[in-house]
């Protein structure tokens, strides 16, 4: 399910950052802070049935976190548009204020991006259908779990390792990836990603 | 940045814009840049100390900064006269009761509650914490309170070769914001109205929730797509340098700033090595 056959467009595509490119980047990047922001608050609670089943398990929904590198390169398909998208939604969620400080929310907002920046990379921004998006938000998971063990469980056991790992790909590749997905193809089918290839293959013409 | 009118997210607070501001309250008047790049290290040293001398130091530096050169309201001097003290007396006093007791044992007990002994050592461990989570939040909050967003922008723009076209549309997203909030409300009337996902308890308000995501990304969605129309319209992106409308210069004082607050925390470092 090849998003690409539809585009009738130049299959050569351009990875300069035009205007809407750098707005709805930035806009996307603040509308997924918003998402954090009510995602953060309610966290502790979230979170408390999920350890209490098995120590780690709560990772399955940490990937709420990871929406918006997936989000953006989706939308936008250019070079470093999750990274972008990730980083500016952590920083607004930093400002906002969380339980986790400044300086580790953009930091982890950083790698996190890359996670899944890396996968749509190693494609060379050519391919845009749902395995890779479930493959890229595995990653995102990946690289999220791995920066939270190191700063936040250092000298984790590797049971718990193994489960927090692994619930994190699980949680990635259903969250980040699957979901983010869906929401994109909804928001193509509202004719309001046209400017952009996404919406040119997915959506409808309105 | 908290405080003030419209809160952390107005980017454009006019009550603390340069210009404005009168010659007294010189904290305004200086370059944004200035004031973030004069505390890092010292930020730095504070996270490095390990007495109470060092924090000590620059939570009286930024206390005197900011009562001289920031304008005060009187209602915002007493709550500041109370919470600080307040804020250090309540961290000290947790951070002492979290403090290894196997590090501190050796210590003269200060006093006890029931059973659990308090002694010198942990309570020196507790205020060294609060006090340098105190210099921290001074040393952030000098140039916080000071700066607008915009100004920090323009000035990375001007100084830090930071790309025009990043700094520009990022001002301008943080002004969706408030926007925001408004489109979900008329969203949220809006499904209410139909009868979307009606009933109580926490699976249909999450259904509820769910279901604003996909309208909220469109509406700003299309909001940034006439936004960036309404740039490109006026050749935004188009030359590689731009001209600037407000000018934020590197003034002397900004250098006197800076290098003031870099001489104080290396004058702060060498008495912290010499009383040790």
């Amino acid at each position: 399910m090849s998003i690409n056959e539809k585009a009738t467009v130049s299959s050569r595509p351009n990875f300069r950052w035009r205007v809407v490119d750098i707005v709805v980047a930035s806009v996307l990047g603040v509308a997924v802070a918003l998402i954090f922001v009510a995602f953060n608050l309610g966290w502790s609670g979230i979170k408390a049935p999920f350890e209490a089943v098995l120590p780690g398990f709560q990772g399955l929904l940490e990937p709420v976190w990871y929406i918006g590198g997936v989000l953006g390169a989706l939308v936008i398909r250019k070079p470093g548009a999750a990274i972008y998208v990730e980083t500016v939604a952590a920083l607004v969620s930093a400002l906002v204020g969380n339980q986790w400080g400044g300086f580790s929310t953009i930091e982890a907002g950083l790698v996190q991006g890359l996670g899944a920046e890396i996968i749509f990379l190693l494609f060379a921004y050519r391919v845009w259908n749902l395995p890779v998006t479930l493959l890229a938000g595995a990653t995102a998971g990946i690289f999220g779990a791995v920066n939270s063990i190191i700063f936040w469980s250092p000298g984790a056991s590797w049971g718990f390792i193994t489960v927090y790992v692994g619930a994190q790909i699980i949680g990635g590749a259903l969250i980040a990836g699957l979901l983010v997905w869906f929401a994109v193809k909804g928001l193509a089918a509202t004719g309001a990603l046209n400017r952009f290839a996404v919406g040119r293959s997915l959506g409808v013409r309105v | 940045m908290s405080g003030g009118h419209g809160g952390a997210l107005d980017a454009y607070r006019a009550d603390i814009q340069a210009p404005l501001a009168s010659r007294r309250e010189y904290l305004y008047g200086l370059n944004p840049l200035a004031k973030i790049l004069g505390p890092i290290p010292a930020m730095i040293l504070v996270l490095l100390s390990g007495t109470m001398f060092t924090p000590l130091c620059f939570v009286i530096l930024c206390a005197v900064l900011m009562l001289t050169g920031l304008r005060w309201q009187r209602s915002s001097l007493i709550t500041l006269g109370l919470a600080l003290p307040l804020f250090i007396a309540v961290f000290g006093f947790s951070f002492t009761l979290w403090a290894d007791q196997r590090r501190v044992a050796h210590t003269p007990v200060v006093f006890e509650i029931g059973s659990f002994s308090v002694t010198s050592g942990a309570l020196e461990i507790g205020f060294t914490t609060a006090l340098r989570l105190a210099a921290l939040f001074g040393l952030a909050l000098t140039g916080g309170l000071s700066s607008t967003g915009p100004d920090l922008v323009r000035s990375s723009i001007q100084h830090l070769h930071l790309p025009y076209r990043i700094g520009y549309t990022a001002l301008a997203a943080t002004r969706f914001v408030p926007r925001f909030g408004h489109e979900l409300e008329t969203i949220r009337q809006a499904h209410r109205v139909r009868g979307m996902s009606p009933g109580r308890g926490p699976i249909a308000s999450t259904r509820r929730s769910l279901g604003y995501v996909v309208p909220l990304l469109t509406g700003a969605i299309r909001h940034a797509g006439r936004v960036s129309l309404a740039m490109d319209a006026r050749a935004f992106g188009a030359h590689d340098t731009r001209t600037e409308r407000h000018q934020i210069p590197v003034r002397t004082r900004d250098w006197v700033f800076m290098i003031g607050f870099w001489v104080f925390t290396a004058a702060v470092l060498v008495a912290a090595l010499w009383i040790r």
